[in-house]
């Protein structure tokens, strides 16, 4: 299909298809929308090898087998881990040797190679083994998934809400130095996207991702089985998550409503309706989290 | 052997145990007895390495579970229901077990999936409650593991299942060297077989008693006095039951201070009467749960 446009382009428009060539060819190997698939996919399968059993009493199943706590868990991630490496190599490698064999194989020369096959490979890494972490935290899958999608994205987010907060109050506090890696570095959607490469770090992800494996380790096998099926597995994090779950969502709701003030209104409109949109996400939050961590 | 050893735990800030102490000794039946939320569960899951006690440590043949996990080759932890293995079917989960468990004898699952007409195409969550349980047994005792946690194995059975998988236990130990721990509330189930009894009374250890020698350290005696009964029996001793003048009272054998002031109020009538495990426990445990 693709390379039906790429014939229609090379014979009747040879002036356009000089100028996208390598844009269209390096956005095969691009993850674009369909990486976005994979990285539900990869979360959730992270959910299905952790979360899940601790839903039900396979949990306790698992966990009377004759297996180290420490061999459970790898065997779970080394077994997640080949879907992504399979999953992903066949994709990439299916796409290289479709263009291989085409008419269309010099156009592989306007590839970087290494960085689009790396990179994403790298960020796929970092986010199974980030969901793997907050597994071992979370004490069901759909805490699991939930806090996994917000972490993924809560260096970023913290510093949007609070940035937003400082500024409806008249404070500029922005370090550019530090937002840049924050949102360039630490954003690992980012290495899904070609526009990039260039300036990404590969050892990032790759070293994130060995941390939050030794660390996803060390806390499953200090895991209470006794708080399975609750919303944490560790009762000492309840009092962060009964602070951060209601703060956050105050600046959140404080972002939400000062941003549908009109462009021209007065700061001090912004500031009113910045503190009652805290208000009101600070009160249904804190009616959430109470149940949430008393379940 | 099993060697619970002061063991203690806490969940959501309640004390669940609290320096639980007993062993498991070879070849024999304990049974593991409390009322719902004495801590049964808890201890079972503790024994098969599932939940790690605040204090104290359990071992199996001298083995601490939790640091040395493959000594639970030799544990089968059978819970209350068998959600954990409905996606299997009959045939699945042997191979499976085959696996997990090297001593697991395939011959002898599938003789008793037979002698029991097992449906042996199907999976495990199309059987019925009952066969479920009996399956689970079945199961475990395939292994040929040394120690064997039985869950509440009768809970929520027919009489007739009931009576089955009372009657497969006791075939199972009379024939292989296993020790079973039990955990029940139905004493009457668990005086027809175990050899040792652990009560368990909010998280501790009420009393450990062994079958044989229990009867003998208790009496039940009912008296009756010409006049009212004493207020001194009702409030120091264990009185079962007491109707006007007539009452039904709990000794132990050897209380001589508890015989003295029974016949302080010279009764009328003192008679002694055959006594079951039911009375004692009732007694001991100050509850109605206990009955057959």
């Amino acid at each position: 299909m693709r390379f039906d446009t790429w014939r229609i382009w090379q014979e009747h428009q040879p002036d356009h298809w000089e100028h996208v060539k390598a844009f269209e060819v390096n956005g095969i190997f691009e993850p674009n929308f369909f990486g976005m698939i994979a990285v539900g996919v990869v979360i959730l399968m992270a959910g299905f090898l952790l979360g899940l059993e601790k839903n039900s009493k396979r949990h306790d199943f698992a966990m009377a087998l004759p297996f180290s706590r420490k061999e459970m868990f790898l065997t779970k991630y080394v077994m997640g881990l080949a879907v992504v490496l399979i999953g992903y190599n066949l994709s990439f490698w299916l796409a290289y040797f479709a263009i291989y064999q085409s008419e269309f194989s010099q156009l592989l020369a306007e590839v970087d190679l290494t960085n689009s096959y790396w990179l994403p490979l790298a960020a796929y890494f970092v986010i199974y083994s980030f969901a793997m972490f907050i597994g071992t935290i979370s004490g069901e899958i759909k805490s699991q998934i939930a806090l996994t999608l917000i972490f993924l994205v809560f260096p970023q987010g913290i510093f949007i809400l609070i940035g937003q907060f400082l500024n409806v109050h008249g404070i500029n506090f922005i370090e550019l130095e530090i937002a840049e890696w924050v949102f360039q570095d630490l954003f690992w959607f980012n290495y899904l996207n070609n526009l990039f490469f260039d300036e990404l770090n590969i050892w990032i992800p790759v070293i994130a991702g060995l941390v939050f494996t030794v660390l996803a380790i060390v806390i499953y096998e200090r895991s209470p089985s006794e708080y399975s099926g609750e919303f944490l597995m560790f009762r000492s994090l309840h009092p962060l998550f009964a602070f951060g779950i209601p703060f956050c969502s105050a600046l959140l709701g404080g972002l939400m409503l000062s941003s549908m003030a009109p462009y021209n209104s007065s700061d001090a409109l912004s500031l009113i309706l910045y503190w009652l949109g805290a208000l009101i996400a600070l009160f249904f939050s804190w009616k959430i989290t109470k149940k949430l961590l008393n379940r | 052997m099993i060697e619970v050893k002061n063991v203690t735990k806490t969940i959501h800030k309640t004390e669940v145990l609290n320096d639980v102490q007993f062993n498991v000794r070879p070849g024999t039946i304990t049974g593991v007895v409390g009322r719902n939320g004495a801590g049964k569960t808890t201890l079972l899951r503790m024994i098969s390495g599932i939940i790690k006690p605040d204090q104290g440590d359990i071992s199996v043949e001298g083995e601490n579970v939790f640091q040395q996990p493959r000594v639970k080759q030799d544990i089968v932890f059978v819970p209350d229901s068998t959600d954990a293995l409905k996606t299997y079917t009959v045939k699945e989960i042997v191979k499976f077990y085959k696996v997990v468990y090297p001593n697991f004898d395939e011959e002898y699952y599938y003789s008793l999936l037979d002698q029991f007409k097992f449906n042996k195409s199907g999976k495990i969550k199309k059987l019925s409650k009952g066969q479920k349980a009996l399956f689970s047994l079945i199961l475990a005792f395939s292994t040929n593991a040394k120690f064997i946690l039985l869950d509440e194995p009768t809970d929520g059975l027919d009489v007739i299942i009931k009576k089955e998988i009372l009657q497969f236990i006791a075939e199972q130990v009379a024939h292989k060297d296993v020790s079973i721990i039990i955990s029940s509330h139905r004493l009457d189930e668990l005086e027809k077989m175990a050899d040792h009894i652990v009560v368990l009374k909010d998280g501790s250890v009420d009393s450990e008693v062994e079958m044989e020698t229990l009867k003998e350290q208790y009496k039940k005696v009912q008296v009756a006095y010409q006049g009212e009964f004493p207020q001194d029996i009702i409030q120091n001793l264990e009185v079962l039951s007491q109707n006007g003048r007539v009452g039904i009272v709990l000794l132990e054998s050897d209380d001589e201070d508890g015989e003295a002031i029974l016949q302080n109020y010279a009764p009328i009538l003192y008679e002694e009467l055959p006594l079951s495990l039911e009375d004692i426990f009732v007694a001991k445990l100050g509850g109605d749960l206990y009955v057959s």
